[in-house]
């Protein structure tokens, strides 16, 4: 058996296609209500019967996604930098930087709807804000990566802090950096649907809301599919981009 | 040996960590142009010597200047040009970019061209373009060496640059470095625990002993230069070693060091 035999590329596709499948084949054979379980197919017209509806829906998320995620990233990175180079700051924030984690981010949602209102602002908060905290743990970790000796070499020259940082510091942080990008990607994602649930304007998170409201599974199902669809090109591109980051610095 | 002046003075210098004396009150000075080697057991406090000597170690007490001034004014003059034991080429850069990134970060033109010939020097010609991975570990050390005096610092601080080679390759790592260092005024502190090595390259051998860490004897080297790996056959090299290998076990009471 040759493990290689095809492009790696083709493998999950066969494994979507055959959940896909044996969804049908379960759906079929046990006779599922369309009210608990539509066939793939019924998710399938659906999509085809009102386009417009779906792909207004994606744009509306995906721009949350991209618009929010890409703050949130940058403020993350940014911050991370930050405690990087100044250890008291690290020191004083670290604990809250961590505990944020913990924090569920949805619990400060109602917060955000007295400052920013029922609009786009909100849900771009707050995906900024799930997007923030991965990437500034994962920065200011790969900052505390540097070795000593490379450290001691730059001083060993009196090198100015700005190359010390540019030239040595941020390159051997990248595979942390990276490792936040990802975190982020997948969060912004999640930050998104969940801003469109509490929100509730426009976007695939609330078309899921709406289905369900209405005992609309196909409905659900068919925004859901556009969700995996989102987040999985986003994971996507992410990759690619964090695979080309890490070459330059390997 | 030349006799310029004092390029390192090193007066009654003391570091203590927490309450370990790692340096009691240690002068040693070091001519312009002379090559030093320290050598003595693990823990004896010569990479802290070193160390200090560069400014990367703050004294607990006493006097250090390189060039007349401060180790800080070196460094920032660019006058100090440190070998590490570890591994320190950056792994992003060829060893070309990691030869003229030294002085980049010292604030110097990178010199490319000048770079290149002393790699090709130094018997690197095919590894000019290759990343720190391609190469042997002591490519690299060959590279880290090259980097240092591609600085143009007039003071080198070596910290065992070959401390984590074979047997073999240290000599003839100790040979070539001989070989660059010939035809330059540098000079030269270096630091190890591998006797015969510290012979093969040192005008003098400053030998210490630990707990505290402290300089027990400082050994002139009679042998002739131009030395290489065929100096280590004579006789004369063997008394030399066996002088300073006397010296280290006088000097030792505690338990064997490796």
């Amino acid at each position: 058996m040759n493990a290689d035999r095809f492009p790696g590329w083709v493998y999950p596709v066969a494994a979507l296609a055959g959940a896909v499948v044996l969804w049908g084949a379960f759906v079929s054979l046990f006779d599922v209500p369309a009210y608990l379980l539509p066939h793939p197919i019924e998710v399938g017209r659906r999509l085809a019967a009102d386009p417009g509806l779906y792909v207004d829906a994606a744009v509306a998320t995906t721009v949350k996604v991209l618009v929010g995620g890409a703050a949130g990233t940058l403020a993350g990175f940014l911050l991370g930098v930050a405690v990087g180079e100044l250890p008291s700051l690290w020191r004083a924030i670290a604990p809250y930087l961590i505990a944020a984690r913990v924090l569920p981010v949805v619990a400060i949602a109602p917060l955000l709807l007295i400052y920013f209102g029922t609009g786009f602002a909100t849900g771009i908060a707050f995906v900024a804000l799930m997007a923030l905290f991965p990437m500034a743990v994962s920065t200011a970790a790969g900052f505390r990566r540097t070795p000593e000796a490379a450290l001691d070499l730059a001083a060993s020259v009196d090198a100015p802090r700005h190359r010390v940082l540019l030239g040595i510091r941020l390159p051997y942080a990248v595979p942390d950096v990276v490792g936040g990008l990802r975190q982020s990607a997948t969060l912004a994602v999640v930050g998104s649907v969940l801003a469109e649930w509490f929100v509730a304007d426009s976007g695939l998170g609330y078309l899921i809301l709406v289905a369900a409201e209405n005992v609309r599974p196909d409905v659900l199902l068919a925004a859901l599919s556009l969700v995996f669809l989102v987040g999985f090109a986003l994971y996507g591109a992410v990759d690619l981009l964090g695979s080309r980051l890490r070459r330059i610095v390997a | 040996m030349s006799h310029r002046g004092a390029a390192i003075d090193v007066r009654e210098l003391t570091v203590r960590f927490e309450d370990v004396l790692a340096l009691d009150s240690v002068s040693l000075s070091v001519d312009a142009g002379e090559f030093v080697t320290v050598v003595g057991p693990s823990g004896c406090g010569k990479t802290t010597l070193l160390r200090s000597v560069g400014g990367l170690q703050s004294p607990t007490g006493g006097e250090i200047s390189v060039d007349g001034a401060a180790p800080e004014s070196a460094q920032a003059a660019g006058e100090l040009g440190v070998v590490f034991q570890s591994q320190t080429l950056f792994p992003w850069k060829t060893a070309l970019e990691n030869v003229t990134f030294l002085r980049e970060l010292a604030g110097r033109e990178p010199e490319p061209d000048r770079a290149r010939q002393r790699l090709v020097a130094a018997g690197l010609g095919d590894a000019v373009d290759a990343y720190p991975r391609e190469l042997s570990g002591g490519m690299r050390q060959r590279v880290a060496i090259v980097r240092a005096m591609h600085l143009g610092a007039s003071t080198l601080l070596m910290d065992e640059p070959f401390g984590e080679l074979d047997e073999l390759t240290r000599y003839d790592m100790a040979a070539s470095l001989l070989d660059s260092w010939r035809d330059t005024d540098r000079t030269v502190l270096f630091v190890t625990h591998s006797v015969p090595e510290a012979v093969l390259l040192g005008d003098r051998v400053v030998v210490m002993a630990d707990s505290p860490g402290r300089i027990v004897d400082r050994v002139p080297v009679a042998l002739s230069r131009p030395r290489d790996e065929a100096t280590m056959d004579t006789a004369a090299f063997a008394d030399q070693v066996a002088e300073i290998r006397q010296v280290l076990r006088q000097n030792r009471p505690a338990e064997p060091d490796r």
